[in-house]
């Protein structure tokens, strides 16, 4: 199984939930209920246990609209706000201690970017 | 003498000397007719009246009362002396007429100055004399008949200034209780409710719809909705709707700035504060999620400021102008100043004339290189009011005034300074100078409009500094572009910016860029 950096996982964790408002929850495909439910195996994969739950209860709220069970635009919101509110956190927290790290090290994007140097 | 002034007892006393009063008991009252006049005396004395004309306490009713003193005193020592007043209902006025009579920013102001300077002169006889600064206040029982030297009849600021500082002296409140209050609104929890509610269910409809099914109207719904949250005095849910009809806009408008994620973060902070909202029980808890319209702006000691640096602002708010940005040396902090007009009406371009606060005359721009000392400002946290009288001092540099300890030229020592306020701080807990070791130029990035120069430490560490174009941002890419033509490697300048955390990692936004900076010692 691949597992994917944190920092991707977090991007298409949002990336699927902007997919669902993109599209609107009216109109969802089946398979952004399948991502949904993929990336929440992954975040628990990852340690991500709140995200894994959040993710997974959006899913199966999706599931539940396509079947034909109530789930009113309330209810749907009631999960999805939880869930990039708690992805956006961690995404926050992940940068500020990769900018750190990127700081300490002496890594950065100095090494890989062109244009003349004006060091002394 | 609490009732009248010494001119009209004087002038009671002369009048009294050539006459011969006479006086009938009717009832609780008593009846002295003084020449043409008769008076009615009763107690309270603030209540007699008079045949004459006059509203107030006028000299019959004073001589009148000056003549049934002396009346008193010749019937000898068997007569019951006067009755001590007791001035217990003063104690009983509650704190929160007193605060609606002064207004909130009066009441905070004069708890300020109360724990900087303490208590007023207070005398305490038959009556309580308040001198304040600006009025000298007699309370009397009942209070209705209390006077000021402004000489309002009603409960104006002064005399509720004057209640308040009885009652700390008398130990009813504390400071410190006075001040942790929070202010008290009136809420009305129906009005708060419903437009909570609405913002929730925009929230979710937005969601159940699409994008891909955006109605035009929904900035416009969004932006009614904000005018019906500042009304039902929720702030902070008025500001987020502002900022949701900006990205709505930008959304139908295929504009390149407009990012879906962005969007759903806001839809998902709004939705959990009209959620917070709509469950909340007490004035307390819905005071604490609404926010505030305006900073209660409180006065400060005197400042020794000095100009470093502005930026631009154009805020998803509908707001836009110019922030500065001074150090006060005193207090070894930074302070800002904002120039700033809505935009939400009106959007054309203003002059660029803007004046300088606190009195000064001139441009606010004439204040780089000095000294200013600001006396009677006042300050929301580290953000100052334009009030205040300032005074222009002796030229100085920015190098002269900023310690050198906050001048970074390692990078990671910086990082680890101004960490702790990446997520959270306020604005000036961001600002950094950074003299940098060498400066990698980018070429315009055409496709992110954006342009680039990469600052470096002595260990190569590298802070990319950033401005994205945008029509406000114009002369300062202009200048940093010719900045970057001139730039020689044994010369370097320094910058004051804004340190910021993207998804890309940390950036710097450039408030000010000192050329001479290699000049300090």
């Amino acid at each position: 199984m691949e597992v994917l950096p944190m920092k991707d996982l977090l991007d298409e964790g949002l990336e699927a939930l902007a997919g669902l408002l993109q599209s609107g929850a009216l109109s969802c495909h089946p398979e952004t209920e399948e991502r949904l439910a993929r990336l929440g195996r992954d975040f628990e994969d990852n340690g991500l246990h709140t995200g894994a739950q959040l993710l997974t209860e959006v899913s199966q709220a999706l599931s539940r609209r396509r079947h034909g069970g109530e789930t009113s635009s309330m209810e749907l919101m009631d999960r999805v706000g939880p869930a990039v509110r708690y992805i956006r956190l961690c995404q926050q927290k992940y940068a500020l201690d990769a900018a750190g790290e990127q700081l300490r090290q002496g890594i950065g994007e100095a090494d890989d970017e062109e244009g003349p140097p004006q060091a002394p | 003498m609490g009732l009248s002034n010494k001119g009209t007892v004087n002038r009671a006393k002369k009048d009294l000397a050539g006459l011969a009063p006479t006086a009938e008991i009717q009832g609780e009252s008593v009846l002295v007719t003084l020449g043409d006049v008769q008076c009615t005396i009763r107690a309270p004395l603030g209540d007699s009246g008079c045949t004459c004309p006059a509203q107030g306490m006028c000299r019959h009713r004073t001589a009148a009362i000056l003549w049934l003193q002396g009346q008193l005193a010749q019937d000898g020592p068997e007569a019951a002396p006067p009755p001590a007043v007791d001035l217990s209902p003063l104690l009983e006025v509650p704190i929160d007429k007193i605060r609606r009579a002064m207004g909130d920013k009066a009441f905070y102001a004069l708890l300020f100055r109360l724990g900087r300077d303490g208590l007023p002169p207070v005398e305490e006889s038959s009556m309580v004399q308040v001198t304040l600064p600006e009025a000298t206040v007699k309370l009397l029982i009942p209070l209705e008949h209390s006077v000021c030297t402004c000489r309002s009849r009603d409960l104006c600021r002064h005399k509720a200034a004057a209640l308040l500082c009885y009652q700390l002296l008398k130990g009813k409140h504390t400071l410190e209780a006075l001040t942790a209050q929070k202010e008290d609104s009136a809420w009305d929890q129906e009005q708060v409710s419903a437009a909570a509610q609405a913002t929730a269910e925009l929230a979710a409809d937005l969601l159940e719809a699409g994008l891909s099914r955006l109605a035009p109207t929904a900035p416009d719904s969004a932006s009614r909705l904000a005018s019906l949250c500042h009304t039902a005095g929720l702030p902070r849910l008025e500001r987020g709707l502002r900022i949701l009809s900006t990205l709505l806009d930008r959304a139908l408008r295929r504009s390149a700035a407009f990012r879906t994620e962005e969007l759903l973060g806001r839809l998902a902070d709004l939705y959990q504060l009209a959620c917070r909202l709509s469950k909340a029980s007490s004035p307390e808890q819905v005071q604490e999620l609404a926010g505030t319209f305006r900073d209660t702006y409180l006065p400060c000691p005197d400042l020794t400021l000095h100009l470093l640096g502005e930026r631009a602002f154009h805020a998803d708010s509908g707001y836009a102008g110019t922030v500065y940005y001074f150090w006060e040396t005193t207090q070894s902090r930074w302070y800002t100043y904002t120039y700033a007009r809505p935009t939400i009406y009106d959007n054309k371009p203003r002059l660029r004339y803007i004046p300088a606060p606190w009195g000064l005359e001139g441009r606010i721009g004439s204040l780089y290189d000095l000294s200013l000392t600001l006396h009677n400002g006042k300050a929301a946290q580290s953000r100052l009011s334009s009030t205040g009288e300032a005074a222009r001092g002796k030229a100085c540099r920015p190098w002269e005034v900023l310690p050198s300890h906050l001048w970074w030229e390692d990078f990671a020592a910086m990082f680890d300074a101004v960490s702790p306020y990446l997520l959270e701080g306020t604005e000036t807990d961001r600002l950094v100078l950074l003299r940098p070791a060498a400066c990698r130029p980018q070429p315009f990035d055409q496709t992110r409009q954006l342009f680039r120069l990469l600052l470096l430490d002595e260990e190569g560490r590298c802070l990319p500094l950033e401005v994205t174009y945008r029509e406000e941002e114009r002369e300062l890419i202009e200048a940093l572009e010719k900045l970057v033509r001139d730039l020689k490697p044994n010369d370097l300048p320094a910058f004051l910016g804004l340190l910021d955390l993207t998804e890309e990692g940390l950036r710097v936004y450039p408030v000010e860029v000192y050329s001479e900076w290699r000049c300090c010692p």
